[in-house]
C-alpha cells in the first residue's frame, strides 16, 4: 500500500511535467503566429521556439519513461482490485451462508462461463463451492476424446466438434451441449448394457462440476472401465464439494433426530448427491419423489441414526449399486464413529469422507483400511466382543483415533490428506495412542486410591471428561460416558482430593473423598435404611463417611455425626426424610439443565461473567421453587437474612458473589473467580445426598 | 490507629474502626482496606488486618498481632448448635467465642454456603485457615 501512494504521488507531480509541456506548446503556437518579416525577430523567435522543443522533447521522454512505470502500476492495481473483489465475493458468500440467503436456481446449462469455470460466489444453497478453471487445451482434448469414443461404432453417427473453419475449438456453447446430450445418450445405448442414465445424471450435476465430471468419464470410457455408482464421480469430487450444512433456516441445528425435516440438507443433497443417485433412475415419473426417498437414505449416512433408528438396518443409496455384504461391516463401524461424536459437525471434514463410501470404491477401500488397521492394534478387546457389536466398537475407536489426532494438532484436512494419513502410518499411531489410553484408564480404575496419589500428578474435571496427569507426564482422557456412576463418583473423589492441595483451598462440609471404604466404626452394616433404600456402605466416600455414620433406624440407613452442620436434623423421621427427598431431587434435576446451558453458553462464545451471572440465577430460581416447599417458620428467617444484606429475600447475585469471592481469594484472577462462581453452583453436597439416599 | 476493613457478610459497607471505637459505613468512600472484619452473632466486631507487613487480629477494641508461623485457629461444633472458634497465638488463646450460626435453613434442599453469614467461619476457613493463607492475605494487602 505504501508503494501504491508513493507511486501515485509520483504520478501526481508529472501531471505538472504534462501541463507544462502543454504551456510550452501554446508558446511555441503564439511564437509562429507572431512570425514577421523582420529577420533578426524571427531569428529570436526560431530560437526560442528550438529551446522550447527541445525542453517538450525532455518532458515528453521523461513522460513517456514514466509512463511504463504507470501502466505495470495500472495493471497491477487492476490485478489486486481483482483478488479483492473475489474475496469480497467470497466473503459475502460466507455471510450469505451465514444468513440463510434464499435460494436461487442454478444457472443455466449453457451458460459458458458457468462450466469453464466454476463461479466464486454459488447461490445454489449457500455453500461456498470451489472454483475450476480449466484450460482450453482441456477442452479441445475433452472434445477430441468424445469424438473418438464413437469413431468406429457403426451405428452411432459421428459427433463432430469441429467448427466452421474445421477446427476443434475450445467454446462451451450450444453445439457442445448438444453434442454432449447426443454423446451420453448414445453411451448409455450402446456402451452401458446395465443402462445407466449419465445424461440424467449429467443434468442434475452443479454446473461448476459439469466439465470434470464429463473429462473423468470419458477418461474411464478410453480405458474401458465399467461406470457404475462407485466411480461414477471423481475422488476430485469428493475432494472439492462443499461441506455439509449442520444449521437449517427453519430447524436451527440439523441433527440425527431432525434430519428428515430439513428443506436446507434436502437441497444440499439435491444439488451434490442426488446427481449420483439419479444414475439409475429411468423412471420419468414423480422426481421429487425419487429425490425424498434417496435424500432420506442419504441423510441418514450424513447426519446419523436417530435413536429410534439405531440398531435398525442400516440401508443407503450405495446398494444401487448391488454392492452389500462387505459395506454391511462399514454402516455399522459408522454408527460407531457416530456414538463418539454428539454432533455431524464435530466430525469436520471426515463426514465428507462417511457420505462418500457408497460412491467411491476408492474411499470404501480407505475406510476397509482403516478398520484393519485399527483390528490389528485392538484383536484381543475385538476377538471377545460380542458379534453384532464388533463393527461399532471398531468405529468407536476409529472416532477415537480421529478426535485424538484432531486434538493433538497432527490432522490432515481433506480425503487426499486422510489418505496419506492412514497410508502413512500416523492413523495407527493415533489408534495405538488411544488403544494405550484405553488401557491406562483401566489400570486407573483398578487403583488403590493411596497407589493412585502416588502415580497421578494432576487431575482436571473437564466439560466431558477427566484429564489425569500421570507422574510419568502421561496425560490419560477418561470419558465420562465409560464410566458407571459409581467409578465417576470415584473419579469426583480423586478430583476433590487433588483439588484440595492444588485449587480451591477452602473445601467445607459435604465434600467426597476418594471412594474406598475405611471400614472403620461401620460394621458390618450396609447403609440401607427403613425405607429399604440406602446407599450402600462401600460407594459413599471416606470424606462423607467422616460427616455422617449407618443408622439402621435412618430413612435412608445413615444419620448424621456429631459435630456436624447436619446434626440438628432428624433423618429418623420417614415420612420428613422422603419429603426432603422429593424437594432435593427436584433441585437436582436443574443441575443438568444448567450443565446444559453452560455448555450452550460457552459454544456460543459466552464470557465467563456473563455464563456466572446466568447460572446463579437459574440457582437463585431454583431455591425459590424449594423454599416455596418449606414451613413459613423456617422461611421467615432465611428471607429476613437475605433482605437485610442482600436487599432481596432470594440471595446474592453474581456480581454479589464475584466481590466477595475477590475478598476470599486476593490472589486469584477476575477469571478464575468467575470459573470458581461457576463450579460452586455446580456443586452437590454429597453428605445431604447420602443422608437422603440420592445416588450423586 | 485508624483502620478501615471491607465489611463481610454485607461487602457494600466498609467498617471503620478508630481507636476502639467502630462505625459502618456505604462503601461509597473510595478509601482503601487493610483488612476483613464483620460483626458476629453475638455482636462483637472481629477482623484481621494488615499494617506494615504484619497481621493483626481485632475483637472489639483489642488488637493482637498474629505470627503466621505460631497462630492457632478452630473453628467447629460443640453441640448440633453452636460452635466454638478460637484463635491462638504463640500458645496463648486471644480469643474463644461461642456462638450459633446462622444457616440458610434450606440447606436440606438445595446448596448453602456455611461462610455465607458467618465472619467467624469466613476467617477460620479462609484467611487464619493456616501459615499460607494469613501469609498469602499479608502478600495480598
Amino acid at each position: 500500500m505504501d508503494t501504491f501512494k508513493i507511486q501515485t504521488d509520483g504520478l501526481k507531480s508529472k501531471t505538472y511535467s504534462i501541463s507544462y509541456v502543454c504551456s510550452k506548446i501554446q508558446d511555441i503556437k503564439d511564437d509562429f503566429m507572431n512570425i514577421t518579416s523582420n529577420i533578426d525577430y524571427d531569428v529570436k523567435c526560431r530560437q526560442a521556439i528550438n529551446g522550447m522543443i527541445n525542453t517538450c522533447l525532455k518532458q515528453l521522454n521523461d513522460i513517456i519513461y514514466n509512463m511504463d512505470s504507470y501502466i505495470k502500476l495500472m495493471n497491477d492495481s487492476a490485478d489486486s482490485y481483482n483478488n479483492i473483489e473475489n474475496e469480497l465475493l467470497s466473503l459475502a458468500c460466507q455471510l450469505e451462508d451465514e444468513h440463510h440467503i434464499p435460494m436461487i436456481e442454478p444457472q443455466s446449462l449453457t451458460d459458458e462461463r458457468n462450466l469453464r469455470t466454476s463461479q466464486m460466489c454459488d447461490n445454489s444453497g449457500g455453500y461456498s463451492s470451489k472454483a475450476f478453471k480449466y484450460e482450453d487445451e482441456d477442452i479441445i482434448a475433452l472434445k477430441k476424446g468424445m469424438q473418438d469414443i464413437f469413431k468406429d461404432n457403426d451405428y452411432v453417427n459421428d459427433i463432430n466438434f469441429e467448427n466452421i473453419f474445421g477446427e476443434i475449438d475450445s467454446d462451451i456453447d450450444y453445439d457442445f451441449e448438444e453434442n454432449v446430450e447426443y454423446f451420453l445418450r448414445n453411451c448409455e445405448a450402446y456402451l452401458y448394457s446395465n443402462r445407466i442414465n449419465l445424461e440424467t445424471t449429467y443434468k442434475s450435476l452443479p454446473d461448476e462440476y459439469k466439465l470434470m465430471v464429463l473429462m473423468h468419464w470419458v477418461e474411464l470410457m478410453k480405458d474401458d472401465t465399467h461406470i457404475d455408482v462407485s466411480n461414477v464421480l471423481p475422488d476430485e469430487y469428493f475432494e472439492n464439494v462443499p461441506s455439509l450444512p449442520f444449521t437449517d433456516r427453519k430447524l436451527g441445528n440439523i441433527t440425527s433426530e431432525n434430519k428428515y425435516e430439513s428443506e436446507d440438507a434436502y437441497n444440499y443433497f439435491k444439488k451434490y448427491y442426488y446427481p449420483i443417485q439419479a444414475l439409475y433412475q429411468f423412471q420419468k415419473g414423480d422426481f421429487e419423489q425419487l429425490k425424498r426417498t434417496a435424500f432420506m437414505e442419504w441423510a441418514r449416512l450424513a447426519y446419523g441414526s436417530s435413536k429410534k433408528e439405531q440398531g435398525q438396518e442400516f440401508r443407503a443409496g450405495l446398494f444401487f449399486g448391488g454392492v452389500t455384504s462387505p459395506i454391511k461391516g462399514i454402516y455399522d463401524t459408522i454408527e460407531g464413529i457416530y456414538s463418539v461424536f454428539t454432533h455431524p459437525e464435530q466430525l469436520g471434514f471426515f463426514i465428507t469422507f462417511v457420505v462418500s463410501l457408497p460412491f467411491s470404491s476408492k474411499n470404501r477401500e480407505l475406510m476397509k483400511l482403516m478398520i484393519k488397521q485399527t483390528y490389528d492394534e485392538w484383536k484381543a478387546e475385538y476377538d471377545n466382543a460380542d458379534a453384532g457389536d464388533k463393527g461399532f466398537m471398531i468405529g468407536q475407536l476409529i472416532g477415537e483415533a480421529i478426535t485424538f489426532a484432531v486434538e493433538a494438532g497432527g490432522f490432515v484436512k481433506g480425503i487426499k490428506g486422510l489418505t496419506q494419513f492412514v497410508k502413512n502410518g500416523g492413523f495407527r499411531k493415533a489408534v495405538k495412542q488411544v488403544v494405550k489410553m484405553g488401557s491406562s484408564v483401566k489400570k486407573l480404575l483398578k487403583m488403590k486410591p493411596a497407589e493412585f496419589i502416588k502415580s497421578v500428578k494432576k487431575i482436571f474435571k473437564r466439560k466431558d471428561h477427566y484429564e489425569v496427569l500421570l507422574n510419568n507426564d502421561e496425560l490419560v482422557k477418561v470419558p465420562y460416558d465409560d464410566l458407571t456412576v459409581m467409578q465417576k463418583s470415584k473419579f469426583d473423589g480423586f478430583v476433590d482430593s487433588h483439588m484440595q492441595n492444588d485449587v480451591v483451598p477452602d473445601r467445607v462440609y459435604g465434600e467426597d473423598g476418594i471412594g474406598i471404604v475405611s471400614g472403620e466404626g461401620t460394621g458390618k452394616y450396609t447403609g440401607i435404611g427403613k425405607t429399604g433404600k440406602g446407599i450402600p456402605q462401600e460407594k459413599v466416600s471416606p470424606e462423607v463417611l467422616k460427616q455422617i455414620e449407618p443408622d439402621s433406624n435412618a430413612a435412608y440407613g445413615y444419620s448424621p455425626k456429631k459435630g456436624t452442620p447436619y446434626e440438628k436434623y432428624d433423618f429418623t423421621d420417614i415420612e420428613k426424610a422422603n419429603e426432603n427427598r422429593l424437594i432435593r431431587e427436584d433441585y437436582l434435576k436443574q443441575s443438568k439443565v444448567i450443565q446444559n446451558e453452560i455448555e450452550e453458553m460457552t459454544k456460543a462464545g459466552a464470557s465467563k461473567q456473563e455464563i456466572a451471572d446466568k447460572v446463579v440465577t437459574m440457582r437463585n430460581t431454583d431455591k425459590v421453587k424449594a423454599r416455596a416447599k418449606m414451613p413459613p417458620e423456617d422461611l421467615v428467617p432465611i428471607e429476613q437474612r437475605n433482605l437485610k444484606i442482600y436487599g432481596n429475600k432470594i440471595g446474592p447475585d453474581a456480581e454479589w458473589l464475584f466481590k466477595k469471592n475477590k475478598l476470599k481469594f486476593p490472589n486469584k484472577t477476575d477469571i478464575e473467580i468467575w470459573d470458581y462462581i461457576i463450579e460452586s453452583s455446580m456443586k452437590k453436597d454429597k453428605v445431604i445426598n447420602t443422608l437422603l439416599g440420592i445416588e450423586h | 490507629m485508624k483502620i478501615v476493613f471491607n465489611n463481610y457478610p454485607d461487602i457494600t459497607k466498609v467498617i471503620i474502626w478508630q481507636d476502639g471505637k467502630y462505625k459502618i459505613l456505604d462503601d461509597d468512600s473510595g478509601l482503601s482496606t487493610q483488612g476483613i472484619a464483620g460483626i458476629t452473632e453475638n455482636n462483637n466486631l472481629v477482623g484481621v488486618f494488615v499494617n506494615n507487613y504484619k497481621a493483626y487480629f481485632v475483637i472489639e477494641t483489642h488488637v493482637y498481632s498474629l505470627s503466621p508461623k505460631e497462630f492457632e485457629c478452630s473453628n467447629t461444633y460443640i453441640n448440633k448448635d453452636e460452635r466454638c472458634f478460637i484463635l491462638k497465638n504463640r500458645d496463648m488463646e486471644i480469643c474463644n467465642i461461642i456462638y450459633k450460626p446462622f444457616i440458610d435453613s434450606g440447606m436440606m434442599f438445595y446448596e448453602v454456603d456455611l461462610e455465607e453469614f458467618d465472619i467467624l467461619l469466613f476467617l477460620s476457613n479462609n484467611i487464619l485457615n493456616n501459615k499460607e493463607t494469613l501469609e498469602a492475605f499479608i502478600e495480598s494487602k
